[in-house]
């Protein structure tokens, strides 16, 4: 599932470490969710949605999922 | 309680070595293999330790040191390395079959240390490994 983190979070200045004090995970996490390399938990998605003020959907790109 | 689990790491690591020290210096037992068991045991308890530490430095930073993926991968290692441990096993009746005779204390001592190394090695492929496409 591919997702725009990475791009959102430069956006909004903020570092891997910050985001995952603001979302409660490792930095490590943030890490392997940048390089979709692992699919969050939906409480984990709405967070990171919630960080940026936007929609789950607008964030985590499902089409993919869907092919 | 992170902070007391590296003092609880610490303590109990410390109290194994003098034990072991104590009682090889009284008994004067020389068993090759023992040693090699508790030498693992020592090992195991310094990287316990050193995680500890790191733990508690990300705490004291306000990061967050567990989390869904870490659970996830814990127990994704476990699950591997209970498959693989049957392979720890069989290599003893190897051992057996080509003349090399263990006690049982040595087989079990030395078959859950590996097992425990196996896991801690499986958990750090998979923390940098992970690919979940």
């Amino acid at each position: 599932m591919k997702n725009k983190i990475k791009l959102l979070r430069v956006e909004s200045n903020l570092t891997q470490e910050e985001l995952s004090k603001l979302v409660g995970v490792r930095r490590e996490t943030i890490v392997f969710l940048e390089k979709n390399q692992y699919n969050p938990s939906l409480l984990l998605s709405y967070k990171i949605s919630k960080v940026f003020n936007l929609s789950i959907e607008e964030v985590f790109d499902f089409e993919d999922e869907f092919k | 309680m992170k902070k007391s689990k590296f003092t609880l790491t610490l303590f109990t690591l410390m109290s194994f070595i003098i034990g072991v020290i104590i009682f090889y210096t009284l008994s004067g037992r020389s068993n090759p293999i023992e040693i090699g068991i508790i030498g693992l045991i020592v090992l195991l308890g310094v990287i316990q330790l050193y995680n500890s530490y790191k733990n508690q430095k990300k705490i004291e930073n306000g990061l967050t040191i567990s989390d869904e993926l870490s659970e996830s991968l814990k127990h994704r290692s476990g699950y591997i390395t209970f498959k693989y441990s049957f392979y720890v096993w069989l290599l003893y009746l190897y051992l057996e079959i080509f003349g090399i005779h263990l006690e049982v204390y040595q087989i079990v001592g030395s078959g859950v240390i590996l097992t425990s190394f196996l896991f801690l090695i499986i958990k750090k492929y998979h923390e940098t490994k992970l690919n979940e496409k």
